[in-house]
């Protein structure tokens, strides 16, 4: 490498350390320096000179203090924000023809949502629950939402008392709603549905482009810009669910309990077919499941299992089916007992 | 029954901190984990060397803001697919260019002799730059402006790449898509005809 004693004023400039100095001294930078030209007196010009020229030249340009860096900023916001609104429910267009292609990924428009939240206010709450796991946490207005496995719930930290209550859900979650003295709405929003309540007990679950919602007590109404009927009203033990391409919900009664025992820490499935359990343990623990067993498909099972771990969930299920269900680091495999042995 | 406290979104370790002391990888990790004080952190860290570069590629104001706020939409829409970067300010250059020329391309301007690295700037001296330790301060501003006029373009663009945003030879040439040893050419000849200007 050839010393700076050899340098001409076009080394200096090209020179990495040089330039960081002549652009951003720092004392330790000029303290080389000076130290450098008295050892190098004959040299010291060469410095000079280079140092002035990358000062001296400079070009047209707006004054930083003149640039609309505010205004570009807020554009930059603006589009930010219409691009989420496209992909949530606050859009209000009647018929949304990217419906399709936005369910697909419904998942992360509707995280890009939250995040973007968090941007246009850092107060706003965001709460999430990994593999297996569930929280349960009380709201601004004391209602108390238990989170299921791999959701993400947010709200505004605080609540006036004449705007709506508003919660925007990604998963799945049961609602137990207080009742406002002012007749505040609340409302949880998903992907391609709204719930409005007045006080009453629900679940909402939030998956592959389905909103599926099952009411325990109470009234609530769901509104959808995606279904012809715009908004229907739900009676307890009723189950509504609108999936991505569907333009209608489909309701029926069912054992509200079944869809909540989650909440207490118990699954119970009622003539459950195997692929039904298969997408639960996906959903809930993040493993994929893979069936070997294709003629089991459609075997039902009906039961209480607790999940306090996978493990036993497993072990049932695998006395049930008369199966192998074999953890692995990323995969359920359910495959014929004994793999050979017999 | 266990009640969980919501989470917060950590604070941006750099605000309220000198710029000086701001790490540009830092902040960038930091947005890269969707934080959105870390985003306006680096937009307003880069955004006038990003419209001064602009300046100097075409006289389309509107188009230089158009193209600022293309970037940061991409940058904020994509923020979880980035890598950390070791020369951030390169980067968002670079990045920033490409969407400008693009742009450009599209309002069919490219095809104009005045746009990108043949734009030609106009070069200044900055006379507090000669005064403090000069052996002869006034007298060197004609010459001296004389000789920055008979630059090229390209030799121009890559002075001030160097000068003023200290960009690296290597990312010169990047940059304006020719290679390093084409940028040493141009530097070469440039302060070839700065230095002799400067001793007339």
């Amino acid at each position: 490498m050839r010393r700076y004693e050899e340098f001409t004023v076009a080394d200096f400039i090209q020179d990495d350390f040089f330039l960081s100095w002549v652009k951003q001294p720092t004392s330790e930078a000029d303290q080389f320096w000076e130290q450098w030209m008295i050892l190098h007196p004959d040299r010291k010009h060469l410095v000079l000179e280079a140092r002035k020229l990358v000062l001296a030249v400079d070009f047209r340009k707006t004054p930083p203090e003149a640039i609309p860096a505010e205004a570009i900023l807020n554009r930059i916001r603006t589009s930010i924000r219409e691009e989420v609104a496209d992909n949530t429910t606050r859009s209000t267009r009647a018929v949304n023809p990217r419906w399709l292609a936005v369910a697909a990924t419904l998942f992360i428009a509707v995280v890009s949502g939250t995040a973007f939240y968090l941007m246009q206010t850092a107060d706003h709450v965001m709460v999430h629950t990994g593999y297996g796991e569930r929280k349960r946490l009380v709201l601004p207005d004391q209602s108390v939402v238990t989170l299921n496995a791999r959701s993400t719930l947010r709200y505004a930290p605080a609540w006036d008392t004449d705007e709506h209550r508003e919660v925007w859900l990604n998963g799945e979650a049961f609602f137990e709603v207080t009742k406002s003295e002012t007749s505040q709405k609340f409302l949880v929003h998903t992907g391609n549905v709204n719930v409005e309540v007045l006080g009453t007990t629900f679940n909402v679950l939030n998956r592959r482009g389905k909103t599926q919602v099952v009411l325990n007590t109470g009234r609530v109404r769901l509104t959808s810009d995606d279904a012809k009927e715009k908004a229907i009203t739900m009676e307890p033990g009723e189950l509504a669910e609108l999936s991505e391409g569907q333009d209608d919900f489909i309701t029926r009664q069912v054992n509200p309990k079944l869809y909540t025992s989650w909440t207490s820490n118990q699954l119970i499935f009622q003539q459950s077919t195997l692929k039904d359990i298969m997408q639960i343990l996906e959903d809930n623990y993040g493993y994929d499941v893979v069936n070997h067993v294709g003629e089991l498909e459609d075997v039902t099972f009906t039961g209480t299992i607790p999940t306090v771990d996978l493990d036993t969930v497993l072990y049932v299920l695998s006395e049930t089916y008369g199966v192998d269900f074999s953890k692995g680091d990323e995969a359920i495999v359910i495959s014929a007992r004994g793999g050979g042995e017999h | 029954m266990e009640v969980n406290l919501p989470h917060r979104s950590p604070p941006v370790a750099a605000m309220g901190r000198p710029a000086s002391d701001w790490n540009p990888e830092q902040i960038w990790d930091e947005f890269r984990n969707g934080s959105e004080l870390a985003f306006t952190a680096l937009y307003k860290m880069y955004v006038a060397d990003l419209y001064h570069y602009g300046e100097r590629l075409t006289d389309d104001k509107q188009l230089i803001e158009d193209s600022i706020h293309d970037l940061f939409v991409e940058l904020w829409r994509q923020r979880s697919r980035y890598k950390p970067v070791q020369r951030l300010k390169f980067y968002l250059l670079k990045s920033f260019r490409n969407r400008l020329m693009k742009n450009l391309r599209r309002n069919g301007r490219i095809a104009q002799k005045n746009s990108g690295d043949q734009y030609d700037i106009e070069l200044l001296i900055n006379p507090a730059a000669l005064n403090s330790e000069s052996d002869a301060p006034a007298e060197e501003l004609p010459g001296l402006q004389k000789g920055i006029d008979g630059l090229s373009p390209r030799e121009k663009q890559a002075i001030v790449l160097r000068f003023y945003d200290g960009l690296t030879y290597e990312e010169i040439a990047e940059l304006m898509t020719i290679s390093t040893r084409s940028v040493y050419k141009l530097m070469y000849r440039a302060l070839g005809s700065l230095k002799e200007a400067l001793r007339v």
